[in-house]
């Protein structure tokens, strides 16, 4: 045995002898342990859109858990992003190239946003590339939205997922606003791939703090609101601190509060929304005169 | 044949005798990044326990059969595929762990402790032997993360385990937190002191000058 294992034949087979026991290890676990990480990161993106929403950790430990919190405060809606309307519904289930979605009722639970933005069919491409200051080449059709609703009902906030380009990754994550569509009410990342200790600290929960209540758009309906570089003023309702060492993922960061939070991105929902929200109250006035 | 190494001297020599951090000085870069936070520690220190345990073990019993040409190759898969079952239990069983010490797992791999004690001591000793120095190595680097993580945590963040021991000046207490413990050079300064008293108790480690 000693005199010949330098042998070409068994160089071969000590080589794939060790890769077939090593990927049958490594797969097995990868399949069998499938279930659970799913479900963790299920939990992990709906813990960020409770906690985006203002929710703190002993909250939702008092409601029952994540999952509970979620199902009795969160409403979510698919909405196409063109019009800013839950519409075409059925449009959706056909484009749904691995049948997951068979019907109009699954696309809240199944419908997959990121993986669809890589889908032909659910998706555009830019047709100007200027317009993807994100950086997300692809822009999907249909997006989630949440509603934050109080224990009466009311809807409270809204919490929208944004993605974008920092440095080195997608970062991915959701921004909560107040129901005037102007006032920021949280901001979290739930996965991004940034430098730890620079770019990474836009999961600094004191960073984090400081997007309550800065605002979003100026008197003329841009998406005012910028992470600049340094100390923002105090009285600036539209700085955020710049994080220290982070130009890119900074300006990423703003680039894609730009992006979603524009005409490309909920801009519709928004606007359909406020209009809305007017004509109910206009209703709401009517009737009191009658 | 040379003698039978005694199970306590596997274990316990490389802890304080032969510690892989303080002797060798290897390992440092998971050292300085994930020793911020207790919990963040003792998870890093179970996961590089098992992967040198098992990867020692693994290496040792095919270590008669192993090309010489491919042998770091085959000890790297061996590493990386233990490396990867440890990321995978993680995700499953420890999320927002794991979530925190993201890419350090995987750097695990590119540990030079379990490299050093596949090539160095996996290769010629017993299963049973490399096995067991594979533990001793682990708990070596361990103790290590630990002392530092437990300075860190405690002065940098004044908790330790995520409970809160010294209140923050921030948070109503009395205690300002050194903010330097949080940044990387404090692993350094915490283990230069942790090598200079080890090498009070042995002077033999001590280098010539």
């Amino acid at each position: 045995m000693q005199h010949n294992k330098d042998s070409i034949l068994n160089t071969f087979l000590v080589a794939i002898g060790v890769c077939l026991v090593c990927s049958f290890l490594v797969s097995s676990a990868a399949v069998g342990l499938k279930e659970l990480q799913d479900k963790n990161a299920e939990q992990d993106r709906k813990k960020n859109i409770l906690q985006a929403a203002g929710f703190t950790h002993d909250e939702i430990q008092e409601a029952g858990g994540v999952f509970d919190l979620f199902e009795s405060r969160v409403e979510p809606v698919v909405v196409k992003l063109d019009s800013g309307r839950p519409e075409e519904l059925e449009a959706l289930v056909e484009a749904d190239p691995k049948d997951k979605i068979n019907q109009v009722e699954d696309i809240l639970d199944q419908y997959d946003q990121i993986k669809a933005s890589k889908n032909k069919a659910m998706s555009d491409e830019f047709e100007d590339k200027k317009v993807d200051i994100a950086g997300i080449t692809r822009k999907e059709k249909w997006s989630h939205v949440y509603l934050v609703k109080d224990e009466d009902d009311a809807v409270q906030k809204y919490v929208f997922p944004i993605r974008g380009k920092g440095l080195w990754s997608i970062l991915k994550g959701f921004i909560a606003v107040e129901t005037d569509f102007q006032t920021i009410a949280g901001l979290t990342y739930y996965e991004h791939a940034e430098t730890p200790g620079l770019g990474g600290e836009v999961d600094n929960v004191s960073w984090k703090e400081k997007w309550k209540g800065k605002a979003i758009y100026s008197d003329d309906g841009e998406v005012e609101i910028e992470v600049i570089k340094g100390i923002a003023d105090a009285g600036d309702k539209y700085a955020i601190d710049g994080l220290s060492g982070a130009t890119i993922t900074s300006r990423g960061v703003t680039n894609m509060l730009r992006f979603w939070l524009g005409p490309e991105g909920f801009g519709p929902y928004i606007q359909n929304q406020k209009s809305g929200s007017k004509v109910s109250a206009v209703n709401q006035a009517e009737n009191n005169n009658g | 044949m040379a003698k039978q190494a005694s199970v306590m001297d596997l274990i316990l020599d490389p802890i304080f005798k032969k510690n892989p951090i303080a002797l060798l000085v290897l390992g440092i870069c998971s050292a300085l990044a994930v020793t911020t936070r207790m919990d963040k520690a003792i998870t890093m220190s179970l996961a590089v326990i098992f992967v040198t345990a098992f990867s020692s073990a693994g290496v040792a019993m095919i270590r008669n059969r192993i090309p010489s040409s491919i042998r770091i190759i085959v000890q790297m898969t061996i590493i990386a595929s233990l490396v990867m079952l440890v990321d995978q239990f993680l995700k499953a069983f420890s999320y927002g762990l794991s979530k925190e010490l993201a890419v350090f797992v995987g750097l695990i791999i590119t540990n030079c402790i379990v490299m050093g004690r596949a090539e160095g001591f996996a290769m010629s000793n017993s299963v049973r032997d490399s096995f067991l120095d594979g533990i001793g190595n682990g708990l070596g680097y361990s103790i290590i993360l630990v002392v530092v993580a437990f300075f860190r945590e405690l002065f940098g963040s004044g908790k330790l385990m995520n409970v809160t021991l010294l209140e923050k000046v921030s948070d109503g207490g009395w205690y300002e937190p050194n903010g330097l413990m949080l940044l990387s050079p404090s692993a350094f300064f915490i283990i230069g002191i942790f090598i200079w008293v080890l090498r009070t108790f042995y002077p033999d480690q001590m280098e010539e000058a």
